[in-house]
Protein backbone atom coordinates (compact mmCIF):
# COMPACT_ATOMS: atom_id res chain seq x y z
CA UNK A 1 0.00 0.00 0.00
CA UNK A 2 2.36 2.28 1.30
CA UNK A 3 5.00 1.11 -1.93
CA UNK A 4 1.90 1.95 -4.38
CA UNK A 5 1.79 5.78 -2.67
CA UNK A 6 5.31 6.27 -2.60
CA UNK A 7 4.78 5.66 -6.54
CA UNK A 8 2.13 7.02 -7.22
CA UNK A 9 3.78 10.05 -5.26
CA UNK A 10 7.08 9.73 -7.52
CA UNK A 11 5.13 9.71 -10.58
CA UNK A 12 3.10 12.81 -9.57
CA UNK A 13 6.80 14.35 -9.23
CA UNK A 14 8.37 13.44 -12.48
CA UNK A 15 4.87 14.25 -14.13
CA UNK A 16 5.69 17.66 -12.64
CA UNK A 17 9.39 17.81 -13.34
CA UNK A 18 8.59 16.97 -17.05
CA UNK A 19 6.44 19.97 -17.12
CA UNK A 20 8.48 22.29 -15.68
CA UNK A 21 11.40 20.78 -18.18
CA UNK A 22 8.98 21.40 -21.07
CA UNK A 23 7.86 25.12 -19.82
CA UNK A 24 11.69 25.70 -19.43
CA UNK A 25 12.32 24.66 -22.69
CA UNK A 26 9.38 26.51 -24.53
CA UNK A 27 10.91 29.58 -22.66
CA UNK A 28 14.43 29.13 -23.57
CA UNK A 29 13.42 28.67 -27.00
CA UNK A 30 11.15 31.22 -27.30
CA UNK A 31 14.23 34.00 -25.27
CA UNK A 32 17.31 32.65 -26.34
CA UNK A 33 17.05 30.65 -30.08
CA UNK A 34 16.27 34.11 -31.63
CA UNK A 35 20.21 34.79 -31.35
CA UNK A 36 21.04 31.99 -32.74
CA UNK A 37 21.89 33.92 -36.07
CA UNK A 38 24.43 36.49 -34.05
CA UNK A 39 26.27 33.65 -31.82
CA UNK A 40 26.47 31.22 -34.91
CA UNK A 41 27.96 34.38 -36.37
CA UNK A 42 30.24 35.35 -34.22
CA UNK A 43 31.55 31.51 -33.53
CA UNK A 44 32.43 31.21 -37.06
CA UNK A 45 34.54 34.39 -36.82
CA UNK A 46 35.98 33.31 -33.57
CA UNK A 47 36.26 29.09 -34.64
CA UNK A 48 39.18 27.84 -36.61
CA UNK A 49 37.02 25.98 -38.33
CA UNK A 50 33.02 25.38 -39.47
CA UNK A 51 33.66 22.41 -36.79
CA UNK A 52 34.38 24.03 -33.96
CA UNK A 53 31.96 27.32 -34.67
CA UNK A 54 29.29 24.30 -34.66
CA UNK A 55 30.93 23.12 -31.49
CA UNK A 56 30.90 26.92 -29.92
CA UNK A 57 27.38 27.17 -30.82
CA UNK A 58 26.01 23.73 -29.52
CA UNK A 59 27.77 24.17 -26.38
CA UNK A 60 27.00 27.79 -25.50
CA UNK A 61 23.05 26.79 -25.92
CA UNK A 62 23.66 23.91 -24.12
CA UNK A 63 25.20 26.22 -21.25
CA UNK A 64 22.55 28.87 -21.64
CA UNK A 65 19.99 26.27 -20.98
CA UNK A 66 21.52 24.71 -17.56
CA UNK A 67 22.09 28.26 -16.69
CA UNK A 68 18.30 29.67 -17.78
CA UNK A 69 16.92 29.05 -14.30
CA UNK A 70 19.46 31.77 -13.42
CA UNK A 71 19.01 33.87 -15.77
CA UNK A 72 17.37 37.60 -15.11
CA UNK A 73 16.43 39.20 -18.34
CA UNK A 74 16.20 41.99 -17.02
CA UNK A 75 19.44 42.69 -15.59
CA UNK A 76 21.15 41.59 -18.91
CA UNK A 77 19.88 41.18 -22.71
CA UNK A 78 19.45 37.98 -23.82
CA UNK A 79 22.26 38.73 -26.76
CA UNK A 80 24.64 39.89 -24.62
CA UNK A 81 23.90 37.42 -22.33
CA UNK A 82 24.95 34.38 -24.80
CA UNK A 83 27.78 36.27 -26.42
CA UNK A 84 29.37 36.35 -22.95
CA UNK A 85 28.59 32.88 -22.83
CA UNK A 86 29.75 32.10 -26.32
CA UNK A 87 32.89 34.20 -25.54
CA UNK A 88 33.67 31.84 -22.12
CA UNK A 89 33.01 28.63 -24.27
CA UNK A 90 35.47 30.10 -26.78
CA UNK A 91 38.28 30.70 -24.20
CA UNK A 92 37.65 27.52 -22.10
CA UNK A 93 37.88 25.19 -25.60
CA UNK A 94 41.19 26.72 -25.86
CA UNK A 95 42.46 25.65 -22.73
CA UNK A 96 43.09 28.96 -22.35
CA UNK A 97 44.05 30.18 -18.31
CA UNK A 98 42.02 33.26 -17.08
CA UNK A 99 43.97 35.90 -18.00
CA UNK A 100 45.39 38.38 -15.50
CA UNK A 101 44.42 42.69 -15.93
CA UNK A 102 46.93 43.71 -18.42
CA UNK A 103 47.77 47.34 -17.70
CA UNK A 104 45.80 48.39 -20.44
CA UNK A 105 42.85 47.20 -17.98
CA UNK A 106 43.96 50.32 -15.94
CA UNK A 107 44.15 52.99 -18.46
CA UNK A 108 41.57 55.54 -17.92
CA UNK A 109 38.58 55.72 -20.52
CA UNK A 110 39.52 58.75 -21.97
CA UNK A 111 43.72 57.65 -22.44
CA UNK A 112 43.37 54.43 -24.10
CA UNK A 113 45.30 55.00 -26.88
CA UNK A 114 48.24 56.68 -24.83
CA UNK A 115 51.74 54.66 -26.34
CA UNK A 116 49.67 53.35 -29.27
CA UNK A 117 52.07 56.07 -30.93
CA UNK A 118 54.70 53.25 -32.34
CA UNK A 119 51.51 52.18 -35.11
CA UNK A 120 49.21 55.32 -35.00
CA UNK A 121 50.65 56.41 -38.09
CA UNK A 122 48.31 54.46 -40.16
CA UNK A 123 45.59 56.60 -39.44
CA UNK A 124 46.69 59.06 -40.15
CA UNK A 125 48.03 58.37 -43.24
CA UNK A 126 47.21 60.44 -46.47
CA UNK A 127 45.84 57.00 -47.77
CA UNK A 128 41.93 56.02 -47.93
CA UNK A 129 40.86 52.69 -48.20
CA UNK A 130 37.71 51.85 -50.11
CA UNK A 131 36.33 49.12 -47.85
CA UNK A 132 34.02 47.98 -50.32
CA UNK A 133 36.10 46.64 -53.12
CA UNK A 134 37.83 43.87 -50.43
CA UNK A 135 35.34 41.86 -48.89
CA UNK A 136 37.07 38.66 -49.42
CA UNK A 137 40.82 40.32 -48.29
CA UNK A 138 37.95 41.79 -45.13
CA UNK A 139 37.59 38.15 -44.07
CA UNK A 140 40.83 36.95 -44.62
CA UNK A 141 42.23 40.51 -42.27
CA UNK A 142 39.87 39.13 -39.42
CA UNK A 143 41.07 36.01 -39.60
CA UNK A 144 44.44 36.92 -39.50
CA UNK A 145 43.48 38.81 -35.81
CA UNK A 146 44.36 37.62 -32.53
CA UNK A 147 41.19 36.26 -31.16
CA UNK A 148 40.97 38.47 -28.51
CA UNK A 149 41.40 41.66 -31.21
CA UNK A 150 38.85 39.80 -33.34
CA UNK A 151 36.07 39.05 -30.90
CA UNK A 152 35.58 42.82 -30.09
CA UNK A 153 35.84 44.06 -33.64
CA UNK A 154 33.02 41.50 -34.35
CA UNK A 155 30.87 42.66 -31.51
CA UNK A 156 31.19 46.07 -32.34
CA UNK A 157 30.73 45.51 -36.28
CA UNK A 158 28.43 42.61 -36.89
CA UNK A 159 26.60 43.10 -33.24
CA UNK A 160 26.70 47.14 -32.89
CA UNK A 161 27.11 46.64 -29.22
CA UNK A 162 28.43 49.65 -27.60
CA UNK A 163 31.71 49.82 -25.51
CA UNK A 164 30.04 49.07 -22.34
CA UNK A 165 28.43 46.21 -23.64
CA UNK A 166 31.53 44.72 -24.98
CA UNK A 167 33.21 44.95 -22.46
CA UNK A 168 30.16 43.06 -20.42
CA UNK A 169 30.57 40.46 -23.23
CA UNK A 170 34.00 40.49 -22.74
CA UNK A 171 34.62 40.59 -19.13
CA UNK A 172 37.46 43.19 -19.70
CA UNK A 173 37.05 47.15 -18.82
CA UNK A 174 36.38 49.81 -20.80
CA UNK A 175 40.13 50.82 -21.47
CA UNK A 176 41.15 47.33 -23.17
CA UNK A 177 37.58 47.07 -25.20
CA UNK A 178 38.74 50.55 -26.65
CA UNK A 179 42.70 49.42 -27.03
CA UNK A 180 41.89 46.32 -28.83
CA UNK A 181 39.24 48.10 -30.95
CA UNK A 182 41.81 50.59 -32.06
CA UNK A 183 44.42 48.27 -32.91
CA UNK A 184 41.70 45.45 -34.69
CA UNK A 185 40.63 48.29 -37.09
CA UNK A 186 44.60 49.58 -37.46
CA UNK A 187 45.83 45.98 -38.61
CA UNK A 188 42.64 45.56 -40.84
CA UNK A 189 43.45 49.16 -42.20
CA UNK A 190 46.84 48.43 -42.79
CA UNK A 191 46.12 44.79 -44.33
CA UNK A 192 43.65 46.28 -46.47
CA UNK A 193 46.10 49.39 -47.35
CA UNK A 194 48.48 47.13 -48.99
CA UNK A 195 46.05 44.92 -50.82
CA UNK A 196 44.98 48.40 -52.07
CA UNK A 197 48.17 49.62 -53.14
CA UNK A 198 48.71 46.32 -54.74
CA UNK A 199 45.65 46.68 -56.69
CA UNK A 200 45.98 50.60 -57.28
CA UNK A 201 42.44 50.86 -56.11
CA UNK A 202 40.72 53.62 -53.14
CA UNK A 203 43.53 55.48 -53.39
CA UNK A 204 41.93 58.23 -52.64
CA UNK A 205 44.23 61.11 -50.63
CA UNK A 206 42.99 63.35 -47.27
CA UNK A 207 43.66 66.72 -47.82
CA UNK B 1 43.72 68.46 -30.81
CA UNK B 2 46.44 67.60 -33.81
CA UNK B 3 45.74 65.17 -36.64
CA UNK B 4 47.65 62.89 -35.23
CA UNK B 5 45.90 63.02 -31.49
CA UNK B 6 42.88 63.02 -33.33
CA UNK B 7 43.90 59.34 -35.35
CA UNK B 8 43.57 57.67 -32.03
CA UNK B 9 40.43 58.80 -30.87
CA UNK B 10 38.78 58.48 -34.21
CA UNK B 11 36.99 55.31 -33.84
CA UNK B 12 35.95 56.63 -30.53
CA UNK B 13 34.75 59.95 -31.53
CA UNK B 14 32.67 58.28 -34.68
CA UNK B 15 31.24 55.79 -32.33
CA UNK B 16 30.21 57.99 -29.59
CA UNK B 17 32.34 56.84 -26.95
CA UNK B 18 34.35 59.68 -25.75
CA UNK B 19 34.20 61.35 -22.34
CA UNK B 20 32.74 64.78 -23.34
CA UNK B 21 35.28 66.95 -23.04
CA UNK B 22 37.72 64.76 -24.93
CA UNK B 23 34.82 64.22 -27.54
CA UNK B 24 34.36 68.08 -27.69
CA UNK B 25 38.03 68.61 -28.72
CA UNK B 26 37.70 66.15 -31.24
CA UNK B 27 34.46 68.00 -32.55
CA UNK B 28 36.30 71.01 -32.66
CA UNK B 29 39.47 69.60 -34.73
CA UNK B 30 37.12 68.20 -37.66
CA UNK B 31 35.30 71.26 -38.41
CA UNK B 32 38.50 73.11 -38.58
CA UNK B 33 40.46 69.82 -40.70
CA UNK B 34 38.74 68.77 -43.58
CA UNK B 35 41.09 65.66 -43.99
CA UNK B 36 40.43 64.76 -40.54
CA UNK B 37 36.63 65.22 -41.26
CA UNK B 38 36.95 62.92 -44.57
CA UNK B 39 38.23 60.18 -42.41
CA UNK B 40 35.53 59.98 -39.81
CA UNK B 41 33.72 57.99 -42.84
CA UNK B 42 36.07 55.14 -43.21
CA UNK B 43 35.09 54.16 -39.28
CA UNK B 44 31.26 53.30 -40.79
CA UNK B 45 33.00 51.98 -44.05
CA UNK B 46 34.69 49.31 -42.62
CA UNK B 47 31.75 48.51 -39.92
CA UNK B 48 29.53 48.45 -42.41
CA UNK B 49 32.47 45.91 -44.83
CA UNK B 50 32.85 43.45 -41.50
CA UNK B 51 29.30 42.96 -40.95
CA UNK B 52 28.56 42.78 -44.58
CA UNK B 53 31.06 39.74 -45.06
CA UNK B 54 30.39 38.08 -41.78
CA UNK B 55 26.20 38.52 -41.88
CA UNK B 56 25.58 36.11 -45.05
CA UNK B 57 26.15 33.00 -43.25
CA UNK B 58 23.12 31.44 -42.46
CA UNK B 59 22.54 28.78 -39.98
CA UNK B 60 22.68 25.41 -41.32
CA UNK B 61 19.91 23.07 -40.73
CA UNK B 62 21.48 20.35 -39.08
CA UNK B 63 23.00 22.74 -36.76
CA UNK B 64 19.63 24.02 -35.83
CA UNK B 65 18.96 20.22 -35.36
CA UNK B 66 21.43 19.45 -33.16
CA UNK B 67 20.91 22.29 -30.49
CA UNK B 68 17.37 21.42 -30.71
CA UNK B 69 18.32 17.74 -30.01
CA UNK B 70 20.97 18.55 -27.27
CA UNK B 71 18.47 20.96 -25.45
CA UNK B 72 16.18 18.10 -24.03
CA UNK B 73 16.01 17.25 -20.79
CA UNK B 74 17.98 13.48 -20.95
CA UNK B 75 20.82 15.11 -22.70
CA UNK B 76 21.57 17.92 -20.67
CA UNK B 77 22.98 15.74 -17.90
CA UNK B 78 25.28 14.24 -19.97
CA UNK B 79 27.18 17.27 -20.93
CA UNK B 80 27.08 18.77 -17.54
CA UNK B 81 30.23 17.22 -16.30
CA UNK B 82 32.13 19.95 -14.65
CA UNK B 83 35.48 20.76 -16.42
CA UNK B 84 38.64 19.26 -15.39
CA UNK B 85 40.31 21.87 -13.05
CA UNK B 86 43.75 20.80 -14.78
CA UNK B 87 43.22 22.08 -18.22
CA UNK B 88 46.61 20.73 -19.66
CA UNK B 89 46.12 17.38 -17.82
CA UNK B 90 42.98 16.93 -19.33
CA UNK B 91 44.51 17.95 -22.74
CA UNK B 92 47.11 15.24 -22.53
CA UNK B 93 44.48 12.57 -20.94
CA UNK B 94 42.34 13.79 -24.63
CA UNK B 95 45.38 13.32 -26.72
CA UNK B 96 45.70 9.63 -25.35
CA UNK B 97 42.34 8.82 -25.27
CA UNK B 98 40.86 10.24 -27.97
CA UNK B 99 42.37 7.79 -30.53
CA UNK B 100 41.75 4.58 -28.44
CA UNK B 101 37.87 5.93 -27.64
CA UNK B 102 37.81 6.75 -31.59
CA UNK B 103 39.22 2.90 -32.44
CA UNK B 104 36.67 1.45 -29.75
CA UNK B 105 33.56 3.45 -31.04
CA UNK B 106 34.30 2.08 -34.69
CA UNK B 107 34.84 -1.87 -33.39
CA UNK B 108 31.57 -1.49 -31.44
CA UNK B 109 30.44 -0.03 -34.55
CA UNK B 110 31.39 -2.97 -36.57
CA UNK B 111 30.04 -5.39 -33.96
CA UNK B 112 26.93 -3.68 -33.70
CA UNK B 113 26.84 -3.70 -37.20
CA UNK B 114 27.64 -7.53 -37.88
CA UNK B 115 25.04 -8.28 -34.49
CA UNK B 116 22.34 -6.37 -36.69
CA UNK B 117 23.00 -7.72 -40.22
CA UNK B 118 23.08 -11.41 -38.47
CA UNK B 119 19.92 -10.59 -36.82
CA UNK B 120 18.04 -8.67 -38.35
CA UNK B 121 13.89 -8.28 -38.33
CA UNK B 122 13.08 -11.63 -38.93
CA UNK B 123 15.06 -12.42 -41.94
CA UNK B 124 13.61 -14.63 -44.49
CA UNK B 125 16.42 -15.15 -46.92
CA UNK B 126 20.03 -14.92 -47.57
CA UNK B 127 20.89 -13.37 -50.70
CA UNK B 128 24.29 -12.75 -52.45
CA UNK B 129 25.64 -9.54 -53.41
CA UNK B 130 27.92 -10.60 -56.09
CA UNK B 131 31.24 -8.47 -57.06
CA UNK B 132 29.09 -7.47 -60.39
CA UNK B 133 26.19 -6.09 -58.22
CA UNK B 134 28.87 -3.94 -56.31
CA UNK B 135 30.32 -2.88 -59.09
CA UNK B 136 26.95 -1.75 -60.68
CA UNK B 137 26.16 -0.22 -57.51
CA UNK B 138 29.20 1.89 -57.67
CA UNK B 139 29.06 2.71 -60.98
CA UNK B 140 25.53 4.15 -60.48
CA UNK B 141 26.52 6.01 -57.34
CA UNK B 142 29.09 7.78 -59.52
CA UNK B 143 27.33 8.03 -62.72
CA UNK B 144 24.74 10.11 -60.48
CA UNK B 145 27.57 12.28 -58.83
CA UNK B 146 29.97 12.78 -61.41
CA UNK B 147 28.35 12.97 -64.82
CA UNK B 148 24.83 14.40 -63.63
CA UNK B 149 26.29 16.43 -60.88
CA UNK B 150 25.13 16.79 -57.47
CA UNK B 151 22.32 18.44 -58.44
CA UNK B 152 20.52 15.86 -59.81
CA UNK B 153 17.51 15.74 -58.56
CA UNK B 154 14.20 15.19 -61.20
CA UNK B 155 12.03 18.38 -61.32
CA UNK B 156 8.99 16.83 -60.89
CA UNK B 157 9.57 15.52 -57.25
CA UNK B 158 9.02 17.98 -54.83
CA UNK B 159 12.57 19.29 -53.23
CA UNK B 160 12.24 18.08 -49.38
CA UNK B 161 12.71 14.57 -48.05
CA UNK B 162 9.17 13.78 -46.89
CA UNK B 163 7.61 15.26 -50.55
CA UNK B 164 10.22 13.53 -52.30
CA UNK B 165 9.76 9.82 -50.26
CA UNK B 166 5.95 9.83 -50.13
CA UNK B 167 5.74 10.94 -54.40
CA UNK B 168 8.61 8.30 -55.34
CA UNK B 169 6.75 5.47 -52.80
CA UNK B 170 3.45 6.05 -54.86
CA UNK B 171 4.78 5.69 -57.93
CA UNK B 172 7.60 3.06 -57.39
CA UNK B 173 4.57 1.04 -55.36
CA UNK B 174 7.40 0.93 -52.95
CA UNK B 175 8.30 2.09 -49.35
CA UNK B 176 11.19 4.32 -50.32
CA UNK B 177 14.15 5.25 -47.83
CA UNK B 178 14.47 8.89 -47.32
CA UNK B 179 16.05 9.59 -43.55
CA UNK B 180 16.39 12.94 -42.38
CA UNK B 181 20.25 12.79 -42.28
CA UNK B 182 20.64 16.71 -41.63
CA UNK B 183 21.43 15.84 -37.94
CA UNK B 184 24.67 14.34 -39.23
CA UNK B 185 25.09 17.50 -41.56
CA UNK B 186 23.91 15.24 -44.80
CA UNK B 187 21.52 17.48 -47.00
CA UNK B 188 19.16 16.07 -49.80
CA UNK B 189 20.64 17.23 -52.84
CA UNK B 190 18.68 15.53 -55.49
CA UNK B 191 16.55 12.45 -56.05
CA UNK B 192 15.72 10.79 -59.23
CA UNK B 193 14.40 6.91 -60.27
CA UNK B 194 17.60 5.44 -60.41
CA UNK B 195 17.86 1.92 -60.49
CA UNK B 196 20.28 -0.55 -59.48
CA UNK B 197 21.10 -3.54 -62.05
CA UNK B 198 17.98 -2.37 -64.44
CA UNK B 199 15.64 -2.50 -61.52
CA UNK B 200 13.47 0.50 -60.90
CA UNK B 201 14.41 2.07 -57.93
CA UNK B 202 14.59 5.53 -55.94
CA UNK B 203 17.76 7.16 -55.89
CA UNK B 204 18.17 10.21 -52.81
CA UNK B 205 21.12 11.89 -52.97
CA UNK B 206 22.64 13.53 -50.43
CA UNK B 207 25.88 15.62 -49.79
CA UNK B 208 27.59 16.30 -46.47
CA UNK B 209 27.75 20.36 -46.04
CA UNK B 210 31.27 21.12 -45.09
CA UNK B 211 33.24 18.97 -47.30
CA UNK B 212 30.63 18.13 -50.08
CA UNK B 213 31.01 14.21 -49.26
CA UNK B 214 28.13 12.99 -51.35
CA UNK B 215 26.25 9.50 -49.93
CA UNK B 216 23.70 7.53 -51.88
CA UNK B 217 20.52 5.91 -50.47
CA UNK B 218 18.98 3.85 -53.23
CA UNK B 219 15.63 1.63 -52.92
CA UNK B 220 14.87 -1.26 -54.88
CA UNK B 221 11.88 -3.53 -54.87
CA UNK B 222 12.01 -7.22 -52.75
CA UNK B 223 14.78 -9.45 -54.11
CA UNK B 224 15.87 -12.85 -54.32
CA UNK B 225 19.19 -12.58 -55.76
CA UNK B 226 22.15 -9.92 -56.58
CA UNK B 227 23.06 -10.42 -59.85
CA UNK B 228 25.57 -12.84 -60.84
CA UNK B 229 29.02 -12.30 -61.85
CA UNK B 230 30.36 -12.71 -65.50
CA UNK B 231 30.70 -16.58 -65.77
CA UNK B 232 27.49 -17.00 -63.92
CA UNK B 233 29.88 -17.09 -60.49
CA UNK B 234 27.54 -16.30 -57.67
CA UNK B 235 30.51 -15.57 -55.00
CA UNK B 236 30.39 -12.53 -53.13
CA UNK B 237 28.84 -11.34 -49.80
CA UNK B 238 25.79 -12.85 -48.29
CA UNK B 239 22.92 -10.53 -46.90
CA UNK B 240 19.90 -11.50 -44.52
CA UNK B 241 16.80 -9.91 -46.35
CA UNK B 242 13.49 -10.32 -46.02
CA UNK B 243 12.12 -11.29 -49.26
CA UNK B 244 9.36 -9.16 -48.86
CA UNK B 245 10.58 -6.00 -47.86
CA UNK B 246 12.43 -3.05 -50.11
CA UNK B 247 16.38 -3.75 -50.13
CA UNK B 248 18.15 -0.39 -49.30
CA UNK B 249 21.34 0.37 -50.82
CA UNK B 250 23.48 2.61 -49.49
CA UNK B 251 27.07 3.92 -51.55
CA UNK B 252 29.55 6.62 -50.32
CA UNK B 253 32.95 7.97 -51.18
CA UNK B 254 36.15 7.66 -48.70
CA UNK B 255 38.40 8.98 -50.18
CA UNK B 256 39.16 7.20 -53.65
CA UNK B 257 37.44 4.55 -52.67
CA UNK B 258 33.50 3.84 -53.55
CA UNK B 259 32.18 1.35 -50.78
CA UNK B 260 28.24 0.43 -51.22
CA UNK B 261 26.17 -2.28 -48.39
CA UNK B 262 22.74 -3.22 -48.83
CA UNK B 263 20.53 -4.43 -46.10
CA UNK B 264 16.96 -3.51 -44.18
CA UNK B 265 18.34 -0.11 -42.59
CA UNK B 266 16.75 1.77 -40.28
CA UNK B 267 16.86 5.15 -39.74
CA UNK B 268 19.39 5.04 -37.00
CA UNK B 269 21.23 2.58 -38.44
CA UNK B 270 21.34 5.46 -41.53
CA UNK B 271 22.17 7.69 -39.04
CA UNK B 272 25.02 6.14 -37.94
CA UNK B 273 26.50 5.44 -41.16
CA UNK B 274 26.32 8.56 -42.21
CA UNK B 275 27.99 9.92 -39.11
CA UNK B 276 30.56 7.40 -39.74
CA UNK B 277 30.77 8.72 -43.50
CA UNK B 278 31.49 12.37 -42.01
CA UNK B 279 34.12 11.41 -40.23
CA UNK B 280 35.90 9.70 -42.54
CA UNK B 281 35.06 12.58 -45.21
CA UNK B 282 36.50 15.09 -42.54
CA UNK B 283 39.80 13.24 -41.27
CA UNK B 284 40.69 13.67 -45.18
CA UNK B 285 41.75 10.86 -48.18
CA UNK B 286 43.99 8.73 -45.88
CA UNK B 287 41.25 7.68 -43.82
CA UNK B 288 39.71 4.68 -45.36
CA UNK B 289 37.67 2.67 -43.41
CA UNK B 290 34.72 4.28 -42.18
CA UNK B 291 32.70 1.94 -39.50
CA UNK B 292 31.07 -1.24 -41.71
CA UNK B 293 33.50 -0.65 -44.56
CA UNK B 294 35.49 -4.26 -44.27
CA UNK B 295 31.70 -5.28 -44.36
CA UNK B 296 30.75 -3.13 -47.84
CA UNK B 297 33.96 -2.26 -49.62
CA UNK B 298 33.22 -2.59 -53.45
CA UNK B 299 36.06 -3.76 -55.17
Amino acid sequence: MLDGIEKAAGSVEQVKQGRSDSTTKARFEAIALPHLDAVYRIAQALGSDAAEADDLVQETFVRAFRAFERFELREYGARPWLLRILHNVFYTMKGRERREPTLLDDVDFDHFADGLNDNGSDWSSAEAVNWDYFDQEVKTAVAQLQPEYRSVLLLWSIEGLSYREIAEVSDCALGTVMSRLFRARQSLRRLLCGYARERKLGAERFH
Amino acid sequence: MDCEEFCKYLGAFVDGELETERNLEAFEHVNTCPGCAARTAEIPALKAAVARVFSEVPVPQYLQNRIGSSLEPHVIPQLAEPPSSDARAARLRLRVLAPLGIAAAIGAALLLWQYWLSSGSQPAKVIVATGQFVTDVREQHRLCVDRRGLGHHDASLPRDLPGTARCLSNELQLAVIAPDLSIKGFDLVGADRCGIMGRRGAHVLYQYALTGAPLSVFTVGSVTELGSGANGSTRGRAYFVSSNQPLCVVAWHSGPQTYAICGEFSEPNLLDLAGAVRTASLAGPDFHQPAGSQLAMAR
